[in-house]
């Protein structure tokens, strides 16, 4: 849902960028036109809808919203512009959120409006952006970012020195959890464990708890020094009746927290996050400014090959973009290849009239498991879980050499 | 973020319709009318219809909508459909998964906006009333069996005495059910007390599970009717939560095919027998279990016992002096145990050494003490 989020941001952001290249929208006269209403659940705000009706989960009458696409801060939230540019507060760079516009007037607090239009009194309705669940998805120190299988629980690890390991969490508004629900939570950060094949169990060697930092608004820990690359993984249960859920954090070099107040100098995670790859790119990590993401955003498929051999060269080239990834740890950006490669699979299928009755067999479920794989990669990829990924990647490694011994023997055409 | 390439590209393309258009995130270029509905109908819809076995249809974009985040979890899975299998070499009979692309127009569409495209009235789809095999030899009423409103589900034994003109080898078997949304398997066996004596108990004739089409042995072989067998049929019968107060009743009926005079008898051959695992902690699913064939042997089918549900099983033959090949890999699901019948059946020549693998993703509950796959087979014809 999150990343269809930030693609509908995207959407907006090019309709706003390619079709209007229009000035601020003022509070009193839309230079372009408005966004179109959806309907939304009032309990389920990840609901979205084109038409009246109910909410699928539970039921209630669906109500409408005005979804866009802005930029805010990544520190000062309150900042919400309609184009990119950079926090007037305190210069950093701003990242593409998903936001709900209303209006609103002076002195009414409870006066909502989905239109622009004149107050009560005479004066301009004054627009209003509030960010939408999973609207942002962005790092907000420069760290690592995972979604928690909850879906509203968000995590950003970071390691701003040595031995020093911070996570921050955050709820689905990417708002801080208050002090009291980071001091309820049961996490630890574990860098080194083995895993025991005769009893099936994981032992933590070397574990350190997570303890509320000195100003309570993140989880600290010291441990022991790490190389970098360093691995950390960290284990969390939100309450003590919620299941323990696992991200792995890699860190290939210092994280560098912005400080509070100077001119930014975008870090490459938030780049990573917000502009894709370049096609054929083997993993997004040119750092590219934040402020110029809304006109880097780049379609992140590369042109397909035409030829059967070449396809399946390029299948193989995208199964070393997705090692490449994992290895490095960055699950975040292992969707790009992966997806790539399931591409290749779709275009490969017609090719299969080329087989051998016996290898044709093999081919077909081979190339359906490249898609499946390829898609489990991209959801287990977001909650940054090392186990789910490597065993998804085996599976897609698995049906990629199938894939490729399917085809060794045929002739080319 | 995987909508990415299409949000932009849709950018590039055509922003004025987005914004008097895309009230939701559509990011994908496929859309329910197009694109989907042919995919569902043609291959989901056998079970996924209104009033069929599964709990929901998937024959409208009204119907399917609110099911896509089920339907991309359990897509990419890898349950649905409920019996994919791979043989080396050989297609099987109606046991196909989805294709590549099939896959991909599901997965990009649920996820991305699940737009309806131009939607049209469309056929409805009906249940199948005719026997898929044709006019049967015999069909068999079978008798009411009731669940009460306070039953989720029911499994019931039903014996039907053979008379002497019904004992006559068979060839196929297949089941109507009554009450389509209520039948979820129906398991027939020959059971005879004089093949007890020779060890046979009981020969499974006819496996049916929903959405599965019935296959006859190929011509000249046939399941062998004792003169004492009686045919029972094990029903399961289980409400979807559509129906979860309501008393049901399913009276379904059974068609029998017969063989003609002098066809060769189907055996079974049972393989990957358990042992008792002296340390089931210590087993993450390790049975194997290897046969070397002292006659030449025709493999005309496979299928797991319930004992194996939840497990991965690979059945390798490595002829004598000859190459390792892969008869059938398959994941058989609780509940969805069928019988994968080889489209062009596998000759092995004496001496060939059968291999079984058995991998349970979780070490099984219970100890391991029966067959785990079961071959349908016939001796080899002389050459």
């Amino acid at each position: 849902m999150s990343k269809t989020l930030l693609a509908l941001a995207l959407v907006l952001a090019g309709a706003v960028l390619v079709a209007a290249q229009a000035p601020a929208r003022t509070a009193t006269t839309p230079a372009v036109a408005l966004p179109p209403l959806s309907l939304t659940c009032p309990m389920h705000p990840d609901v979205v809808e084109s038409k009246p009706g109910s909410c699928p989960l539970c039921k209630m009458n669906l109500v409408p919203v005005r979804l866009d696409a802005s930029w805010m801060c990544p520190v000062h939230a309150v900042v919400i512009e309609p184009q990119a540019g950079t926090c007037r507060l305190c210069g950093r760079a701003l990242v593409p959120v998903v936001v709900s516009l209303t209006w609103t007037c002076r002195g009414e607090v409870n006066a909502e409006f989905l239109e622009p239009g004149v107050c009560r009194d005479g004066s301009p309705r004054i627009g209003k952006r509030t960010l939408r669940p999973h609207g942002n998805h962005n790092p907000q120190h420069g760290g690592q970012f995972f979604m928690a299988p909850d879906t509203w629980h968000h995590l950003e690890g970071t390691l701003p020195r040595d031995r020093l390991f911070r996570l921050h969490v955050y709820d689905d508004y990417a708002r801080k959890l208050p002090p009291a629900a980071l001091a309820a939570m049961d996490a630890r950060v574990v860098t080194r464990q083995r895993f025991e094949a005769a009893t099936r169990t994981t032992v933590e060697e070397e574990a350190y708890t997570l303890k509320p930092s000195k100003d309570g608004t993140s989880l600290e820990a010291t441990i022991s020094r790490a190389a970098l690359p360093a691995a950390i993984t960290v284990k969390v249960r939100f309450k003590p009746d919620a299941p323990e859920y696992r991200f792995d954090f890699t860190f290939r070099e210092l994280t560098r927290e912005p400080p509070a107040q100077r001119p930014a100098t975008p870090d490459s995670r938030n780049a990573r996050r917000s502009a894709a790859p370049a096609p054929g790119a083997t993993a997004p990590s040119v750092p590219a400014p934040v402020a110029d993401a809304a006109t880097a955003y780049t379609v992140p498929t590369a042109p397909l090959p035409g030829t059967m051999a070449e396809l399946l060269a390029d299948l193989g080239k995208r199964r070393d973009e997705v090692r490449g990834l994992v290895q490095k740890g960055d699950f975040g950006a292992i969707w790009v290849p992966a997806f790539q490669a399931k591409d290749v699979a779709v275009a490969l299928e017609p090719h299969v009239g080329h087989l051998t009755p016996q290898a044709r067999t093999h081919a077909e479920p081979a190339l359906a498991d490249v898609v499946r794989t390829a898609w489990q990669l991209d959801t287990v990829g977001d909650t940054g879980n090392a186990d789910e990924v490597a065993r998804a990647f085996a599976a897609f490694t698995q049906a990629v050499s199938r894939l490729l011994n399917a085809f060794s023997d045929t002739p080319q055409p | 973020m995987k909508c990415l390439a299409t949000a932009v590209t849709l950018c590039a393309l055509g922003v004025s319709s987005l914004t008097i258009e895309a009230h939701k995130p559509i990011t994908s270029p496929y859309t329910f009318a197009e694109d989907v509905l042919p995919i569902l109908r043609d291959r989901c819809a056998s079970c996924h219809m209104p009033g069929g076995p599964a709990p929901m249809a998937l024959t409208t974009a009204e119907e399917t909508v609110p099911w896509g985040e089920s339907i991309r979890l359990e897509l990419i899975a890898g349950h649905m459909p409920p019996w994919s299998a791979v043989s080396g070499g050989r297609r099987l009979r109606h046991a196909e998964g989805l294709s590549a692309r099939e896959l991909n127009v599901l997965l990009t569409w649920v996820t991305g906006g699940t737009p309806p495209g131009d939607v049209k009235p469309a056929p409805q789809v009906a249940a199948r009333t005719d026997w898929a095999l044709g006019p049967p030899d015999l069909t068999l009423p079978l008798p009411e069996v009731a669940v009460a409103a306070d039953q989720a589900e029911v499994v019931r034994e039903i014996v039907l005495p053979l008379d002497a003109a019904a004992r006559r080898p068979l060839r196929a078997v297949d089941l109507r059910p009554g009450t389509r949304s209520l039948v979820r398997s129906a398991r027939v066996v020959l059971r005879s007390a004089s093949a007890a004596g020779a060890g046979d108990v009981e020969t499974l004739v006819g496996l049916w599970v929903p959405g599965d089409q019935p296959v006859a042995l190929p011509a000249g072989t046939a399941f062998a009717v004792p003169g004492d067998a009686d045919l029972v049929v094990t029903l399961r019968l289980k409400k979807t939560w559509e129906h979860e107060r309501d008393a049901m009743s399913d009276r379904s009926t059974l068609a029998l095919y017969f063989a003609g005079a002098g066809a060769a008898q189907v055996t079974r051959r049972s393989v990957a027998i358990a042992p008792a695992p002296p340390d089931r902690g210590a087993v993450p699913g390790g049975v194997v279990a290897g046969a070397v064939l002292n006659d030449g042997t025709r493999i005309l089918a496979v299928y797991p016992t319930a004992a194996a549900a939840g497990a991965t099983i690979t059945i390798d033959a490595t002829p004598e002096g000859g190459l390792l090949q892969r008869v059938l890999e398959f994941s058989p699901q609780r509940g969805w145990e069928r019988r994968y019948w080889l489209d062009g059946a596998i000759d092995l020549p004496r001496g060939t050494r059968l291999q079984t693998s058995v991998t349970f993703e979780r070490p099984p509950a219970q100890p391991l003490d029966g067959p785990l796959v079961v071959l349908n087979v016939v001796p080899l014809p002389p050459r």
